[in-house]
């Protein structure tokens, strides 16, 4: 019974669909925040003289401290855009359980 | 900075967790604060509120899912601060700032590596941690494997964690709490014991989540306070505040950029992995996505858990500026007002000094306290992913093959959680004043290493088997032990040897992608009927991980 009802489910193109736009949200973000931080850290690791070039000339804050902000805040950002393309899904997994008779 | 208490320090805020910095302090010449009034009457109240919370939650919690997962029934809001206050120990406030206070800029590498968990465990996980969860991470690796054997491996790979990470916060809170409050050690670990083992055996879950919600709260508050204080003293001008500290640092200009934070390359990535990937394999913060109602609820907590961890991270760099340009030039805060020396209570006192520099006595108490209530709830979170464990994992699934009845298994869970409380005790007082820097890395090791790759596996990979998990879990696990035993921390360190085996203190870039590796080889090569049933099963699995059908619902209060 479970298991015809899974069948079902799984038949549905809607289904389908909601699991390939999954992957390919979820993959693209977890790869762009991967990339966000890993630049950060290999730059700190083998380029650090980048991070330490002043934001202004006569200042004393380096460009580190808002790409390290941004290293934060882009990320977080990105979960914000992570619930917006969620709710969609929310709307056609309920779409997907009315047609398969839940 | 000397290298060895740099070295701990390092060590600290890889668990977030007080740590040897604080036993250094206090060898290196701390003195025990006198008796803090506010600060006890504050911390007084924070545990009446607590305790009266845990009484109301106790003629709450009837069934197994209210005490595990306090029924399904918190918001993503309410889960999103609890699961923050689960994560935010007391060594982020005090261990963070302290390292932006000697190192700047290196301090928020740091924080920002433990950052980045939160953002890829929404990504990867927390959606899926609720549609396939129960009670405990290893009914999901359990869900379609052999369950005696997954569940060995996840209960083995959970209580490793947690009693290392339990071990370190004993030790930090007795510490810690002697410094602040003028007590004991053996007082302070007895009271904290005692506490997380009222809160977690009669309030379970319902109660630990609002220990949590209240701790996150009063620490968020705290700190913002105390930033704006500090702050407000530059106008709010970053500049003006970087400019102040460079102007007094012994490093100068250097502060503002990358120090010597990592050895070499591969030390930052390997750090950087196990930071990232290390909380996506903590038991007690994976339990946390098992009490929202749903998937929706569960992703909108680990967003709030994001904004509120980044949120103060990023806040805690004001603070560490901030005790650079305000106390290093003042002597009341140092040993013998020798400017420049050991800073009085320690290293780690940087964060509370500046309360009392900016707010006075009664910021100080209130600071104080809120410090307290952090190691209290931290350590009730670990104490119930540690008792869900023992009798959910190996009690009621292993030894009364899922026979048990409810009651029994409330009653085991009961008795684990004293059990648990009296070894935390005990190993507080054993290990005090030990460098345990090393339990740490070790901690995050194992979650990145085993719990990580078996649970992520499980979820994605229709391929996995029983076999290949264990072979992948278990191989992650050793090599990750293996490898910080043989790291500097312990061999040098600890063991007194001249030259470390292994050269890096993080394990994780070598353990975590073994664990993967062996779990997916010997599943290619596991050809059993079993393996192929494991695989068939995936298929419902995956609708239910996508969809939430099946999964178990909230129940009504």
């Amino acid at each position: 019974m479970q298991t015809d009802l899974n069948e079902t489910i799984r038949a549905n193109p809607r289904f389908q669909e909601l699991v390939k736009r999954r992957a390919r949200i979820n993959g693209a973000l977890f790869w762009i925040s991967m990339v966000i931080y890993f630049s950060l850290i290999l730059t700190v690791a083998f380029a650090p003289d980048v991070l330490r070039t002043p934001l202004f000339a006569g200042g004393v804050v380096t460009i580190g401290w808002p790409i390290g902000a941004v290293v934060v805040i882009g990320p977080w950002l990105l979960t914000l855009l992570y619930i917006h393309f969620a709710k969609a899904d929310t709307a056609t997994i309920k779409q997907i359980f009315k047609e398969s008779g839940l | 900075m000397t290298r060895r208490s740099l070295h701990s320090a390092l060590g600290a805020l890889l668990a977030l967790a007080p740590t040897p910095v604080l036993a250094e302090a206090i060898a290196g010449g701390g003195t025990k604060q006198p008796i803090n009034v506010t600060a006890i009457t504050i911390f007084f109240l924070f545990v009446l509120a607590t305790l009266a919370i845990t009484y109301w939650a106790a003629k709450r919690s009837h069934s197994a899912a209210d005490f595990y997962t306090a029924g399904g029934g918190i918001t993503g809001f309410q889960n999103g601060l609890a699961v923050a206050g689960d994560y935010m120990s007391a060594a982020t406030l005090l261990g963070i700032t302290s390292l932006v206070y000697a190192r700047g800029y290196d301090g928020f590498i740091y924080a920002i590596a433990f950052f980045m968990g939160w953002p890829v465990l929404l990504f990867l996980m927390a959606e899926r941690l609720r549609n396939l969860g129960r009670f405990t991470f290893a009914d999901i690796v359990s869900y379609r494997l052999n369950p005696t054997s997954m569940r060995i491996l996840a209960a083995v790979g959970g209580l490793t964690v947690v009693f290392f990470y339990l071990i370190v916060q004993m030790v930090g809170a007795g510490e810690l709490i002697g410094l602040l409050f003028g007590l004991d050690y053996n007082i302070a670990v007895v009271i904290v014991g005692v506490l997380m083992i009222v809160y977690v055996a009669f309030g379970g879950m319902i109660a630990t989540t609002w220990v949590q919600i209240i701790k996150a709260t009063l620490l968020l508050a705290g700190g913002t306070l105390l930033g704006v204080l500090a702050w407000s003293r530059f106008g709010f001008s970053f500049e003006a505040l970087s400019k102040a500290a460079v102007a007094v640092h012994k490093n100068g200009l250097a502060i503002m950029g990358p120090g010597t934070l990592f050895k070499d390359p591969v030390s930052a990535i390997s750090f950087a992995l196990g930071a990232t990937f290390g909380l996506l394999g903590l038991p007690h913060i994976l339990m946390r996505f098992f009490t929202v109602p749903d998937a929706g609820e569960a992703r909108k907590s680990a967003v709030y858990a994001a904004g509120f961890i980044g949120y103060f991270f990023l806040l805690i760099c004001i603070l560490g500026l901030g005790g650079i340009a305000i106390l290093s030039t003042d002597p009341a805060f140092f040993v013998d007002g020798k400017v420049g020396g050991a800073m009085i209570g320690g290293a780690n006192m940087v964060a509370l000094h500046l309360a009392k520099a900016t707010g006075g006595d009664l910021l100080l108490g209130f600071l104080s306290a809120v410090a307290f209530a952090t190691i209290l709830a931290v350590v009730a979170g670990l104490a119930l992913a540690g008792a869900s464990a023992i009798s959910h994992d190996l009690y009621a699934s292993l030894i009364k093959k899922g026979q048990a009845s409810e009651q029994d298994e409330l009653r085991v869970t009961r008795i684990a959680t004293i059990v648990i409380g009296i070894v935390a005790i005990g190993l507080g007082m054993l290990f005090k004043g030990q460098n345990l820097a090393f339990l740490v890395s070790l901690a995050f090791g194992i979650a990145a290493s085993s719990n990580f790759p078996v649970l992520l596996l499980a979820m994605y990979w229709k391929g996995l088997t029983t076999r290949g998990a264990l072979a992948g879990g278990f191989t992650g696990l050793a090599l990750a032990v293996a490898l910080v035993i043989l790291s500097p921390a312990v061999w040098k360190t600890v063991l007194g040897f001249p030259q470390a085996i292994f050269p890096y203190d993080a394990p994780a870039l070598f353990s975590m992608p073994a664990a993967f590796i062996i779990a997916i080889l010997v599943s290619k090569m596991d050809s059993s009927a079993q393996a192929k049933k494991e695989m068939e099963a995936f298929d419902d699995q995956f609708v239910r991980a996508q969809t939430g059908l099946g999964a178990a619902a909230a129940s009504k209060h």
